[in-house]
């Protein structure tokens, strides 16, 4: 930083303005340098789902096949049960979105608004608890579930959802702390109960950090690995992650390349439809600026 | 207020309960009254899931009282995971499918004693090979019975040996015959291999550390011997074909996206016969035959095959045990004969054309197969059996996949074995 | 008074009892299990500080705790850093922006197994100038004769950051909004005094944001002592390069069933990674300024 120079202000607005065309066009050649860089692997696997084994791995890399290999799509589909791992990651996912935004807004809102010398000690555990690593807790988590009997079942990778997540229950709790609390109020006086404010009034305005955390906790049971390598057997019961992998390990298959790039690729298309359809919530719900002590 | 608390836990509720419907709770068997369901838990490819689904085809016409549930499971040390996660939550598979983890699980008393069922009914186990019956007798009770021998083969690429003018490998070949074919055919520039790395599993190792008179553990079965004079030259074997003299690719050389041996680009494949089916399904630019495993100072083939077990927790024990008997009897035998790969564990069966003749398909000496499980020897089996496997296999790969000096890596390796066999004796 | 107190309690109970059922008690118990032998078959016997014992004398120990806080040196500023920048690229909206913000958002989305095994591919380095993955065929496009990448002892931790770093767009939705907060005011007033788009960034910006750098390097760090997939589905040719922690733990836990082992293994990360939370936290009293509103 040489603070001399800065401390004489620009008078040449021409110049100034040409130097602000040149930012921006640095700016636009990172962006789309970028941009490339990002999207190519995506690119490169479309690609090589779309070509015989033998041309995916070429130099130079030929980008559009020659012939289009169609056939890839239809292999994947018969022999191997996309469709059932995919719907078993949905059953998996959906009861993990249900559970976690029923408990973590319930919870939250206990946190948000309720008077009582417990709420600090409390909270303060809440957000230790984000900071403990879950395989402390992996261990005895699974032997417990094995005593339940509930190995080889969804039920350990749903319950625990169940019962509020803690990163969840920080977030929410930020953002009910920023709603203006004569809107509880004003319903109190109108004789709402707790109950009935929480679900009229509280949850509307909560919708956006709602979606933000319904796509968070989709995109990490969508992707989520080590729970169901553990808790899970029978191979109709994979999810698509679990599917996919034991996919790659055959010993006595040859791997076909084309199927195992078609199936990875259909398998970013869940999460990226979502992303598409609630792009507008994403970049509006997480407010951490500055309010992190509360 | 508190309609929406009994609301979050009947929501609880319900999901508990489709969480249990869902689980297909092999113990819950006598859902129906008529028929009983056994779950039969297996490893393996296309090739596996085919036969056990044809073997159940004809078991439903026998036992239609019976309903059989196939679950394929992912093969390696994955899958002894999942049988022993099973068990310990009380809910077991009833039949499995073991190998080589057999006698860990039955030292562990999780498995049934087969021998009360097999005297009940009178089973001739002389009809079986008998290294394949006593793989799978611990201290005198059988807790399995197999389906399928195998050894350790070598398959080889005619053509290749035709293009530099070299007799083809047969029986009595050594590693010295390998080597110097190898060497001859081997342009590792062009991609072009003369054998597969050797290595990588169980029987592939011991097999090379065997036939120079080698091992893991002594006979006995308490002492460690991968360090010894014998099994050191076999270690530095495996290194010299891969490094010093390049016959063999080493991991970085094999590229993605190719099989070398179905692509022809390795002239001699020392592994075990399940690429003959494979190899029967997806080679078709060249001409291949087999012969057996070649020998060092002394020949050695050892034998895998794998064996059906109950485990003890199962509630259908009787039905598990007819499904047993059916899965290694004569119709299960004689429909693994006919794929020509692995070997029936049925001696007569396995002597028959049935299983010998090829009708003129590759591999033309198809009948090597019996060859090589003549003096045939069961593995090493001890109740840590997985656990020394895998250290052995960590330490293999370091010396010979990635180079590392012997020095090295072995004493690590001893002493983490020699604490498990000092546990053993404890 | 007492009724708020009450409903404070209602309210809360779920998480209260998730909490004790699901981490203090499983805790606790672990903490027992790291003073026993139990192979989960047989019942377990009380074997005092074996286990620690076993597990200071384990290479592979050492091995992946290196590996653990090398991902966490090198792969946390990277990480930072790569996503303010991206972060302060993407804030105005210029025209093609969402485009943008797309193509970067994207790739932390996509973070199962499915994208790691293609990076697999994508990183093969090729025999003999054939059977090149993506990466290596772009760097040769410039001249430059890729890397073993996994194969290579010397990148194999690297690849593993590398990968890793293809998600930073993660961090644009704690960025993003913390960066078009910071009062518009305060930058004009800034550039009257002529001060530079470093140092308008440096005074300005940067305090403005730190809680939010404070919270993306808190939870990166965190997750980068348990990093667990990326290291799994794309290990070095020798896994002792490239294991995790947490690798370590599962190996032992599920597939050799040594749940004390485990246990006491468990126990050491969480004490490694309280007192590197802690040392975040006291060290960030330095640079993070909450008073800013």
């Amino acid at each position: 930083m040489n603070n001399g120079q800065v401390a004489v202000p620009m008078r040449d607005t021409n110049k100034q303005h040409k130097s602000r065309l040149v930012l921006l066009m640095i700016k636009y050649i990172l962006l789309i340098g970028g941009t490339i860089v990002f999207m190519l692997p995506l690119v490169w696997t479309l690609s090589g789902s779309l070509k015989p084994n033998g041309e995916i791995f070429t130099v130079p890399i030929q980008w559009i096949p020659e012939t289009f290999m169609w056939q890839n799509y239809i292999n994947m589909l018969s022999s191997f049960p996309m469709v059932s791992y995919a719907w078993n990651s949905m059953i998996i996912v959906a009861f993990n979105i249900i559970f976690v935004l029923a408990s973590s807004f319930f919870v939250a809102y206990g946190f948000a608004r309720f008077k009582s010398p417990l709420n600090g000690p409390l909270f303060l555990i809440v957000l230790a608890t984000m900071m403990i690593p879950e395989q402390v807790t992996l261990v005895p988590q699974f032997l417990l579930f094995s005593e339940l009997g509930w190995v080889n079942t969804y039920l350990p990778l749903i319950v625990p959802s169940a019962f509020g997540v803690p990163f969840n229950i920080f977030l929410i709790r930020q953002f009910i702390k920023t709603l203006p609390k004569e809107l509880d109020e004003s319903a109190y006086m109108d004789g709402a109960n707790s109950f009935q404010i929480l679900l009229k009034i509280i949850a509307p305005l909560c919708l956006p950090i709602m979606v933000t955390i319904g796509i968070m906790t989709f995109n990490f049971h969508w992707n989520d690995f080590l729970g169901p390598l553990i808790y899970l057997s029978d191979p109709d019961k994979f999810p698509l992650q679990l599917g996919l992998y034991s996919l790659q390990g055959e010993r006595d298959g040859i791997t076909d390349y084309g199927i195992l790039f078609a199936a990875s690729l259909t398998a970013l298309i869940p999460p990226l439809l979502l992303f598409l359809f609630l792009q507008k919530y994403i970049l509006s719900g997480i407010k951490i600026g500055g309010s992190l002590k509360g | 207020m508190k309609r929406l608390y009994l609301l979050f836990m009947l929501i609880f509720l319900m999901l508990i309960a489709v969480g249990c419907n869902g689980n297909a709770d092999p113990s819950s068997s006598e859902t129906d009254s008529d028929t009983t369901k056994v779950t039969f838990s297996y490893w393996g490819g296309d090739f596996d899931k085919k036969r056990m689904e044809a073997i159940n085809e004809e078991f439903k016409k026998v036992h239609p009282e019976i309903e059989v549930e196939l679950v394929n499971l992912p093969d390696g040390e994955e899958y002894s995971q999942k049988q022993t996660v099973m068990m310990s939550a009380k809910t077991p598979y009833d039949v499995i499918q073991f190998a080589e983890e057999s006698y860990q699980f039955a030292s562990r008393g999780v498995l049934e004693d087969l021998t009360p069922y097999i005297e009940e009914d009178g089973l001739d186990l002389d009809q079986f090979y008998p290294v394949a019956i006593d793989a799978y007798t611990h201290d005198g009770k059988v807790y399995g019975l197999p389906l399928r021998v195998g050894s350790v083969i070598m398959l080889y690429n005619k053509d290749l040996f035709d293009q530099h003018d070299l007799e083809y490998p047969n029986e009595n070949w050594t590693w010295d015959d390998v080597v110097k074919a190898g060497e001859k055919i081997a342009n590792p520039e062009e991609g072009i291999f003369g054998m597969n790395p050797i290595g990588g599993w169980w029987a592939s190792t011991s097999q090379t550390l065997q036939s120079f008179g080698g091992g893991v553990l002594n006979e006995e079965k308490d002492a460690f011997h991968l360090d010894s004079p014998e099994s050191r030259k076999a270690i530095e074997f495996m290194k010299e074909v891969t490094w010093d003299k390049d016959i063999a690719p080493s991991s970085t050389q094999i590229p993605e996206g190719i099989d070398l041996w179905t692509s022809g680009k390795i002239a001699m494949m020392i592994d075990g016969p399940w690429h003959i089916l494979s190899s029967q399904a997806n080679i078709k630019e060249f001409d291949w035959d087999m012969t057996t495993a070649p020998a060092g100072s002394q020949d050695a083939t050892p034998i895998f095959s794998n064996a059906f077990h109950m485990a003890k927790d199962s509630k259908v024990k009787d039905a598990a045990w007819e499904v047993i008997k059916f899965w290694t009897g004569e119709e299960a035998q004689k429909i693994l004969a006919q794929e020509h790969g692995d070997t029936p564990t049925n001696k007569e069966i396995a002597e028959s054309d049935l299983y010998l003749d090829l009708g003129g398909k590759a591999p033309e000496n198809f009948e090597m197969m019996l060859t090589s499980l003549e003096g045939a020897y069961p593995p090493q089996v001890t109740s840590e059996w997985g656990e020394i496997n895998r250290i052995v296999q960590e330490g293999m790969s370091k010396m010979v996949d990635l180079d590392q000096p012997i020095e090295e890596v072995m004493p690590g390796v001893k002493s983490e074995v020699e604490a498990l066999l000092q546990k053993l004796k404890d | 008074m007492r009724n708020e107190r009450k409903q404070f309690l209602l309210y809360v109970s779920p998480w209260i009892f998730g909490f004790l059922v699901f981490t203090a008690g499983p805790m606790l118990v672990s903490l027992y299990l790291s003073f026993t032998e139990y192979d989960i078959l047989s019942p377990h016997t009380w074997i005092g500080i074996s286990n620690y014992i076993e597990l200071v004398s384990n290479d592979r120990f050492w091995s992946s705790l290196w590996n653990t806080i090398y991902y966490t040196i090198l792969g946390v500023p990277l990480h930072v850093f790569l996503g303010l920048m991206i972060s302060l690229l993407l804030l105005r909206a210029i025209p093609g922006i969402m485009i943008f913000r797309t193509a970067f958002y994207l790739p932390a989305i996509f973070g199962g197994v499915a994208i790691l095994l293609l990076w697999n591919y994508m990183l093969a380095p090729g025999v003999n100038g054939q059977n090149v993955g993506l990466v290596n065929a772009m760097l040769s496009l410039v001249g430059i004769d890729g890397p073993g990448w996994s194969s290579d002892p010397n990148w194999a931790k690297p690849t593993v950051v590398l990968v890793k770093l293809w998600g930073v767009g993660g961090s644009l939705l704690i960025f993003l909004p913390a960066l078009s907060s910071v009062p518009k005011e305060l930058h004009e007033a800034a550039e009257m005094d002529g001060a530079s788009p470093f140092r308008k960034f440096w005074s300005i910006t940067f305090p403005a944001i730190s809680p939010a750098v404070l919270f993306v390097a808190t939870m990166e760090i965190i997750g980068t002592l348990k990093m667990f997939i990326e290291p799994m589905i794309i290990p070095g040719l020798d896994p002792a390069w490239t294991d995790t922690l947490m690798i370590h733990l599962y190996h032992h836990a599920f597939e050799y069933f040594q749940m004390g082992y485990a246990s006491a293994l468990a126990w050491i990360m969480f004490v490694i990674i309280l007192m590197i939370t802690i040392l975040n936290l006291y060290l960030s009293k330095r640079w993070v300024y909450y008073d800013y509103e």
